[in-house]
């Protein structure tokens, strides 16, 4: 048998449909997991000043369906703060949450100084059995009304 | 006489449609071949980084050897020196000629050390980090900056209670319990380190972990360039072999700066390399580890948080209970 009779063109079609078939089956994974997350902004004012590098913890009251990290942000020098679940500033999944806020006393570790001493606001705030900041995630942007703590 | 000239060979060439066909074999058996070789290339470079870590894991038992005791992840900063522990095992590493004349009682990033921090050490890089002639430069509020070639390894301080975020109710750890690291840093409870405060086991307990691509932060696979002094300060914090950043206690998902978003995510092996965070290496699925008894090992992605915070704790009484 000639070489030649392998070069016809129903070969080149064969060969071509056959080879896109496989490489169309060969990638089968992507896509990332996790909850529709939505995306949650807010401010905090504390004795009538915007609360700066206050770390902000939303605690899921009803269980979350899937494995979640819980929501965290800090707020920046405007009292500011966007939640972070899974990706930077998602927000958090739809649901009911209790909000608590520290503010830790700067720390010395390594060389930077950090928000890691004793908290500095009333204690209430920092627990999620006691606060009384509750908020509702729904679908679509969130805004949290301002959170004035006393 | 051969004929030059003369009627057309009987045997035609090869047409185009031919040789495109042949082409496209050869295209895709090099596709095929290709992440082999990349695979095997990977390999070798994770061997070589474990490799690395059971050199660092001979220097520390040296040391212990030969003064009873563990380096601090850092000295007391109120007295002589700031120092991490590298300077300290460096010379047990056979890295004499490289240490030489750097001055304990000085601190990290000013002469004579700076010219000494600014040398890269292959030995505390892994071959699979990219530009492993990254330099940490942060500018300080007086000079000089804090200057020095970087480091793919760290050693865990412990475990920060703000892990508990992040962990399901039923495996919270007991934050009034002992959260120290092997090779903890100095407080006023931690003056010293040594192998026997490693009472949960030394073949159970991390020395030393992965922490690469510092000071870009990496989120995933995502690169965002170290920025100092942008309205939005990004930085993984401990990126010089040299510097007191190099330790942190992991579980937290704090930014370095609040301008800065909040770590997404889980607090996993090669979620995040940012301080504080948890384990961050190049190695696909996982990363590399020392333990206290020198052995190293390769731990992957999925290895639960509740157990690495069990594998990091020197002295918590909390038996590893899941396999990893």
């Amino acid at each position: 048998m000639s070489l030649d009779l392998w070069f016809t063109w129903r070969f080149f079609y064969s060969s071509t449909l056959l080879l896109s078939i496989s490489l169309s089956l060969l990638p089968g994974c992507g896509g990332e997991t996790g909850p529709k997350c939505h995306p949650v902004e807010g401010k905090i004012v504390y004795q009538n000043q915007p609360l700066a590098e206050a770390m902000v913890v939303f605690h899921p009251l009803t269980p979350p369906i899937e494995k979640t990290p819980q929501p965290v942000a800090t707020t920046n020098a405007e009292g500011r703060f966007v939640m972070t679940t899974l990706r930077s500033g998602d927000g958090a999944p739809a649901g009911e949450y209790a909000i608590t806020i520290e503010l830790r006393e700067p720390r010395l570790v390594g060389e930077e100084v950090v928000r890691d001493g004793p908290n500095l606001l009333p204690p209430k705030y920092a627990s999620p059995a006691e606060t009384p900041l509750r908020h509702k995630v729904v679908p679509g942007k969130n805004e949290v009304p301002d959170i004035r703590v006393e | 006489m051969p004929r030059i000239f003369g009627p057309r060979s009987p045997h035609r060439g090869f047409t185009l449609v031919e040789l495109l066909v042949v082409i496209a074999i050869i295209g895709i058996l090099v596709a095929l071949l290709l992440p082999a070789v990349q695979f095997a290339r990977e390999s070798s470079r994770r061997a070589q980084c474990l490799n690395n870590l059971r050199q660092l894991g001979l220097a520390f038992h040296t040391f212990h050897d030969t003064t009873k005791q563990l380096p601090l992840a850092y000295t007391n900063p109120s007295a002589g020196g700031q120092n991490n522990w590298a300077p300290f095992v460096l010379p047990y590493l056979e890295q004499q000629n490289m240490i030489q004349g750097y001055d304990l009682s000085v601190d990290w990033w000013r002469e004579p050390n700076r010219t000494i921090a600014l040398r890269r050490l292959p030995l505390l890089q892994c071959n699979s980090t990219p530009n492993p002639f990254r330099i940490q430069d942060k500018p300080e509020a007086s000079p000089p900056n804090k200057t020095g070639a970087v480091g793919d390894y760290f050693t865990p301080a412990g475990v920060h209670p703000d892990i508990n975020l992040s962990l399901p109710a039923a495996s919270q750890i007991n934050t009034t319990g002992d959260l120290r690291g092997v090779i903890c840093w100095f407080s006023a409870t931690n003056q010293v380190n040594s192998l026997a405060m490693v009472n949960d086991g030394t073949s159970n307990t991390i020395m030393v972990g992965e922490c690469a691509g510092r000071e870009d932060v990496w989120r995933k696979r995502n690169q965002f360039g170290v920025d100092y002094l942008g309205a939005i300060k990004i930085r993984a914090r401990g990126g010089a072999w040299a510097t007191t950043d190099n330790a942190y206690e992991i579980g937290q998902r704090k930014p370095w700066h609040p301008s800065y978003t909040t770590i997404p995510g889980f607090p996993a092996i090669n979620n995040s390399n940012e301080w504080g965070h948890c384990f961050y290496s190049f190695h696909p699925q996982g990363a590399n580890f020392l333990m206290a008894d020198g052995s190293v090992r390769f731990m992957g992605e999925s290895t639960n948080l509740r157990t690495l915070a069990d594998l990091v704790t020197r002295g918590s009484g909390q038996p590893v209970t899941e396999e990893w």
